[in-house]
């Protein structure tokens, strides 16, 4: 028996992966801001499959993620449509709805954030919505996991019993005869099926040269001609306003809101979207959150650090001085265990981003800076992005499907890798530290900064030089602001880390096992600079020789290319760190010439230099050529190689 | 408009915010003397000069923070003396969204406080923390600002009176 289907689709923000997540027992992203899922998920409930498609607001496709949508409820034919409303934006939401309704497939509606709407003292009658949309209704609050049982109940007996109405919504008579007349035109195509054949009809008429592609590829027939005659610029809009009439008539016959409905959400974004200090606010939470991650964490990595040189310290008193000590001391500890320390360092800077996220702050950060963005002639979407590349800058580029234009989309790609990843944050925080000591927060702030700075540049460079058209609109959901709760903002939190770790445990300990090798070849060296990694090191120095950079910060940026973590491992392993830890601060500032100018501009090097190649594969396979990552690397290495030549310029290294 | 106790207290709980961080930002201005690198360092001291520029861009950048928290609680009460329906839910807002990022601030310190007692203790260090810790005005202006969260939590329908809020 094959197994059914069922797709979840809504507008952005109205919760889908949390029913997605709540119907499956999956435990995929979700966030109080738009554009958390840029490709379709799949999973199971019971022997039905799911698949959670990106948050869109009509069927026309404009943007990549849009497209995702659409092909997939046409091509993939599922059984059942669950369509999940924002019960507290109703009338916004219903647009959707009533378009899915063209297609003719089974559709249940489902009312999600309901616990919010009675908040709002927002009563909706579930029956006579319903009854309008000619489909099941279920009212749910995903997050509280209340209707979901309900929910469950109600898919699969719609399944199981075929109960579910495809009854279509009838628009004014000129149109259904329009509609009529274009079907008998395109009856005969093989696409064609008597489900979606209206749906094909309205989007010709609304002039969707997508579906001019797909149902009529060869515009110089007959069928064509009649319909070239009959269609004009007026359709889409009488489409619209029949739908919009149709949906005022659904929220007045059932909807009431209550007289003292406070919106406090929208009394808060007085004060965080101001005008003059919606910018200053966000620079004082991003400090906020660097100085958090940088201080609080200080007595787990002291720990960490301690536990990992009494190891360090019991492997060689246990078996003695040998190439397998050596191995497991300074392959194992000293250079992968340089990068664990910063773990905790990881993890806070996640939990103040999910605190942000879930509180519904992120999407009010993005639109205070579009206003920014805006004025520098800047797709404002790529803003969101950007902060996604305060984690990762992979998903951050994988975010920029939602952008409707393609030059739009490739300037973004261009700019994210600029923004500080989660992997730069622990060479930071060691030469930070290391350099200046308790101070290195307000440093740590700085290059973040100086990221989010150079990033908008590029971005206006590249759009200079791609797009001299008009930019796509912007359209940015902002969700109510949400106090989190503990146990969603460390869930999401673990989501992020364990990302890290994952790849702490596989391509960085790969790395670090691969840097080990390479210093202690060839075997029996009289002098640690005869090793091949001490070799690589010096065969790139020259290149670096006007920067001031030591062999090992060489080494360490070479080596960062395949993930950028591991320019700490690079320090660790070639230094130690052990029980005479205490010396490796100034050892790391000899190496960087015992000048805190070179050290920052050290940071600035490994903050925009190319992208690692997680990032570089995600830009091939987004961009679809080789020819977008090329640019990547070859102007990430310019511009670093520039701005640290800049630094120590201004900082007085030449005079 | 009736006066309300709680936004008689959002009032005042603005000017103590003023004051706070005015006293803040004076402090942070004054420190960017004292710390200022080329002063007191001599010039092969790479490590000194690297703490002094540290310390130097650290207080610059809680001065211009403080400043900040000055316009905002300043906007605040000079709006309440506009007595305009519009400037007045703009003043409470202010009011509110200042208190809230108060509270962020002096959670910040507080949770400081407890990771350097905590990495002391593991250092085996405890009693250099009381004088390495320092006294922070943030933290004072945390628990002063309680106030606004519980108001904020459990009366934020008072908010509705104001404006077009209703």
């Amino acid at each position: 028996m094959s197994e059914d289907t069922i797709a979840l689709i809504g507008n952005p923000n109205v919760g889908k992966t949390v029913v997605f997540n709540a119907l499956t027992g999956s435990k995929g992203h979700v966030a109080n801001w738009p554009g958390v899922t840029v490709e379709k998920k799949t999973g199971k409930m019971g022997n039905i499959q799911i698949t959670d498609l990106p948050g869109v607001y009509s069927l026309t496709p404009t943007a990549i993620d849009d497209l995702i949508a659409r092909n997939y409820i046409l091509d993939e034919k599922p059984d059942l449509i669950v369509d999940i409303l924002d019960a507290t934006n109703l009338e916004r939401n219903l647009y959707l709805g009533l378009l899915l309704k063209e297609i003719g497939v089974p559709i249940i509606f489902v009312l999600n954030m309901m616990d919010l709407a009675d908040e709002k003292k927002i009563c909706i009658d579930i029956e006579g919505v319903s009854q309008y949309l000619k489909a099941p209704v279920v009212p749910t609050s995903a997050i509280k996991n209340e209707g979901i049982d309900l929910l469950k109940k109600m898919i699969r007996d719609c399944l199981k019993d075929g109960l579910v109405k495809t009854d279509l919504i009838e628009y004014p008579a000129k149109l259904e005869l329009q509609i009529e007349k274009v079907q008998s035109y395109i009856e005969n195509e093989k696409e064609i099926t008597k489900l979606n054949s209206r749906f094909y009809a309205i989007k010709l008429l609304e002039n969707d040269a997508e579906t001019e592609k797909r149902i009529m590829p060869n515009n110089n027939d007959e069928n064509y001609s009649s319909l070239e005659k009959i269609r004009g610029p007026e359709f889409p809009i009488e489409f619209a306003s029949a739908r919009y009439s149709y949906i005022s008539e659904i929220i007045n016959k059932n909807m009431k809101k209550g007289k003292l409905s406070f919106d406090s959400s929208a009394f808060l974004d007085r004060f965080f979207l101001d005008k003059k200090i919606g910018i200053p606010i966000f620079i004082i939470i991003m400090w906020g959150m660097f100085e958090f991650t940088f201080r609080v964490a200080t007595p787990f990595m002291t720990l960490i650090e301690v536990v990992l040189g009494k190891l360090g310290d019991a492997i060689i008193e246990g078996i003695g001085e040998s190439l397998l000590s050596s191995f497991i001391v300074d392959g194992i500890i000293n250079g992968f265990g340089s990068i664990v320390i910063f773990l905790p360092n990881i993890f806070l800077m996640f939990l103040v981003l999910s605190f942000l996220e879930d509180s519904g702050y992120l999407s009010r950060a993005a639109f205070v800076m579009d206003r920014l963005m805006y004025k520098l002639g800047l797709h404002g979407r790529s803003f969101v992005s950007m902060l996604l590349g305060f984690g990762c800058n992979v998903p951050a580029i994988m975010s920029t499907r939602a952008i409707e234009s393609e030059n739009d989309r490739i300037v973004t790609m261009m700019a994210n890798q600029n923004m500080s990843c989660g992997a730069r944050l622990p060479v930071y925080i060691l030469i930070g530290g290391t350099v200046w000591g308790s101070a290195a927060g307000g440093i740590i702030f700085s290059l973040y900064a100086m990221g989010i700075i150079i990033a908008i540049l590029v971005a206006l460079t590249f759009r200079r030089i791609l797009s001299k058209g008009e930019r796509s609109p912007f359209i940015l959901e902002l969700g109510d602001y949400r106090a989190p709760t503990i146990k969603s903002t460390i869930t999401h939190m673990w989501e992020k880390g364990r990302e890290f770790v994952k790849k702490a445990g596989t391509i960085i300990f790969t790395v670090v096992i691969v840097m080990w090798i390479l210093q202690v070849l060839p075997l029996n060296q009289a002098d640690p600079s005869e090793s091949y990694l001490y070799q690589i090191g010096a065969f790139f120095q020259p290149f670096f020789g006007p920067l001031h950079f030591g062999n090992i910060a060489v080494i360490g940026i070479i080596f960062g290319f395949l993930a950028k973590e591991v320019v700490v491992a690079a320090f660790g392993l070639m230094l130690g760190v052990d029980e005479e830890s205490s010396e490796l601060g100034p050892k790391i500032f000899e190496n960087l010439g015992n000048n805190p100018v070179i050290a920052y501009s050290y940071l600035v090097f490994v903050l925009l230099y190319t992208p690692c190649v997680a990032v570089i594969a995600a830009i091939k396979r987004e961009s679809g050529s080789w020819k977008w990552p090329i640019i990547s690397v070859i102007y990430g290495l310019l511009l670093a190689y520039l701005m640290a030549f800049l630094v120590q310029l201004i900082g007085g290294v030449y005079f | 408009m009736e006066q309300k106790k709680e936004f008689l207290i959002l009032q005042i709980l603005a000017k103590i915010n003023l004051i706070v961080f005015g006293i803040i930002v004076i402090f942070e201005i004054l420190s960017l003397f004292i710390d200022f690198p080329v002063l007191f360092v001599s010039e092969g001291d790479a490590a000194g000069i690297a703490e002094f520029t540290g310390n130097w861009f650290d207080h610059l950048l809680k001065a211009l923070i403080g400043m900040t928290m000055v316009y905002i609680f300043l906007t605040a009460i000079r709006s309440f003396s506009e007595k305009s329906p519009e400037l007045d839910t703009k003043a409470y807002a202010f009011a509110v969204g200042g208190g809230i990022v108060v509270v962020g601030i002096g959670l910040l310190y507080s949770l400081t406080w407890i990771a350097q007692f905590l990495d002391f203790a593991f250092s085996n260090n405890l009693s250099d923390w009381i004088w390495y810790i320092g006294f922070r005005l943030e933290i004072l202006a945390l628990f002063v600002n309680i106030p606004v969260l519980i108001i904020w939590k459990r009366k934020a329908e008072i908010f509705a009176d104001l404006s077009t809020f209703t």
